[in-house]
């Protein structure tokens, strides 16, 4: 089977800094891959590579088996943040539209655009973004307008630069239930510092620290990852998907004023994090 | 006001004149959209500053050397693409400092302007029309050339806007869904240069960035959509083009200038409205707030 994206012997450099080295990677269809590791590790260095935003300093990255600035299109990409001008006049809507861009060489988006964007903006469950200004978007709804795009584009793989870096922890839950919604029928590839919430959604851990090592998901251990970090990190096991719902019931349970008979402050992830 | 209301029945080049107000105030909506939301006024003055280089020539041709047909509307026009493919090449691949490019296109274009003026016997009465602009000299065949120039402008606009908004809002976004983003951002420049001609024949060069902003400015200061801002954008320039030219028509002053304090006023009326209406609305949570019982512990 060919690998949906390849990276083999990989070296990349910030002028003499150099950031990635010999690194090998494969990413299948429907693989769920978390790229975790210390803060400068080269994890977002490594997205970038993929999406042929940088060129290596020696080896090759392949995306569909040809170079990314030729594929990159098929890619789904979610940034950490956009920065962006907060007065440009622009909606959702409009930003969500952006991921059909390269459907038409000339003219408007017609209908089918329209409704393939409304239709990611439900699956997100945004749909009451729709005619909002993006620069009035909390950070969790840009996040969700940013999925909502990469949707409408019609990718099947889905490249996310710490998706919940700036939201909220009952929208941070919100969010892995979207994944885990879209696990089914995506690839994802997940960046993420979060390392004991996105280990309950993938099946593979990258750890990148310079080097990447590659886990499947039950080889990851509290020593893989003191390896990849450097420090004293301990895994802490969830229960699948369950664990991370019921703390989101909980919250909102705490938001609507019922007395849950637990301290948000003591959740694991928040500890660990 | 009246006065001009009826002349202008009577008088054609009246008639050119709000005919070139209309034609101008298109491009300016739609092309000065780009210019504000990009940030990219500078540019726009740069070019701007550059057609006096190709006015200057055009008439050192037509005067000296009997080059009749190379009007100083078409040396604009060659001198404005030329400014925007030198903007374009340098900052998209040179790898250049943006601001030294355009203060070097800026300099280097009106330097070149002055230069054949003095070469051009009997001519420096009509910098001053150039510099400032005179919407009631224009001839039949400026009008043809600014109805073409429209022509280009809208069309290019209907059929990349899409690609345009996405390369105006993040580049590199744009790249990643496959858009040629240097392509599109030299067309952008393209577009401005033949807008800049456009309205260099309503205001003149100096006062050409603002119509090309401040309309967009204002427009954008009320909706939140650039297609709604480049239709309330037009909308706004022609009040201002037709606005100013009835205005100064009876008391004689420079039709190019009272254009420009009208947008001026309006912008600066917008900003108020908005400073108050911010002020008004806050004062209201308050009051809200105040008068809100107390929550029961």
């Amino acid at each position: 089977m060919q690998p949906v994206i390849e990276l083999q012997d990989v070296c990349f450099s910030y002028d003499s800094d150099e950031v990635l080295h010999h690194v090998n990677l494969q990413v299948f269809e429907r693989d769920r891959v978390a790229i975790v590791g210390p803060n400068g590790g080269g994890k977002t260095t490594l997205l970038r590579l993929i999406l042929g935003l940088l060129k290596p300093r020696f080896g090759t990255v392949s995306v569909y088996g040809q170079p990314p600035a030729i594929t990159r299109g098929r890619l789904g990409y979610v940034p950490q943040q956009v920065q962006f001008d907060p007065q440009f006049p622009v909606n959702a809507l409009d930003v969500v539209l952006m991921g059909r861009v390269e459907r038409h060489l000339i003219g408007l988006y017609d209908r089918a655009d329209r409704a393939a964007a409304t239709q990611a903006l439900e699956q997100v469950d945004g749909t009451y973004l729709r005619n909002r200004s993006f620069a009035e978007l909390s950070g969790g709804e840009r996040q969700r307008v940013l999925i909502a795009q990469a949707l409408a584009s019609g990718t099947d793989v889905l490249l996310m630069d710490e998706p919940t870096a700036n939201v909220d922890f009952l929208m941070e839950q919100r969010l892995y239930e979207l994944f885990h919604q879209l696990e089914a029928r995506l690839t994802l590839v997940i960046v993420s510092h979060n390392v004991n919430v996105v280990m309950a959604h993938v099946n593979r851990v990258v750890c990148v620290n310079r080097t990447a090592v590659i886990h499947p998901i039950e080889e990851v251990t509290t020593s893989t990852l003191q390896a990849a970090y450097g420090d004293g990190r301990t895994v802490i096991q969830h229960d699948e998907h369950r664990h991370v719902n019921d703390a989101a019931e909980e919250l909102r349970a705490a938001h609507r004023g019922v007395h849950t008979g637990h301290d948000h402050d003591d959740h694991p992830e928040r500890r660990e994090d | 006001m009246l006065q001009f209301a009826e002349h202008v029945s009577q008088y054609v080049f009246l008639q050119y004149a709000l005919l070139a107000s209309l034609l101008a105030s298109v491009a300016c909506g739609i092309v000065g959209s780009y210019v504000v939301v990009q940030r990219r006024t500078y540019i726009a003055g740069a070019i701007s500053h550059c057609l006096l280089g190709g006015m200057g020539a055009a008439r050192y041709l037509q005067t000296v050397h009997g080059v009749q047909w190379f009007t100083p509307l078409l040396g604009a026009t060659l001198a404005a693409l030329i400014a925007a493919a030198l903007i374009g090449l340098i900052t998209l691949y040179g790898r250049q400092r943006e601001d030294t490019v355009l203060s070097a296109v800026w300099a280097i274009g009106m330097a070149i302007g002055i230069s054949f003026i003095a070469c051009t016997p009997g001519y420096s009465e009509d910098l001053m029309s150039y510099l400032f602009g005179n919407i009631l000299m224009l001839a039949r065949s400026d009008l043809w050339l600014m109805a073409l120039l429209n022509l280009v402008v809208l069309v290019a606009t209907v059929l990349f806007y899409n690609k345009f908004l996405v390369v105006c809002f993040h580049e590199e976004l744009a790249r990643l869904r496959g858009v040629r983003v240097q392509l599109y951002t030299t067309f952008l420049l393209v577009l401005t240069a033949l807008t800049v001609v456009l309205l260099v024949q309503v205001v003149g060069i100096v006062m050409v960035i603002a119509l090309l902003t401040l309309p967009a400015a204002t427009a954008s200061q009320l909706v939140r959509r650039l297609s709604h801002v480049m239709i309330l954008s037009t909308v706004l320039s022609v009040c201002f083009t037709v606005g100013g030219l009835a205005l100064s028509y009876e008391p004689g002053l420079p039709a190019g200038a009272t254009i420009i304090e009208l947008a001026g006023v309006a912008y600066l009326l917008v900003l108020l409205g908005k400073f108050a209406h911010r002020k008004l609305r806050a004062r209201a949570a308050n009051n809200r707030r105040d008068s809100a019982p107390e929550p029961q512990s």
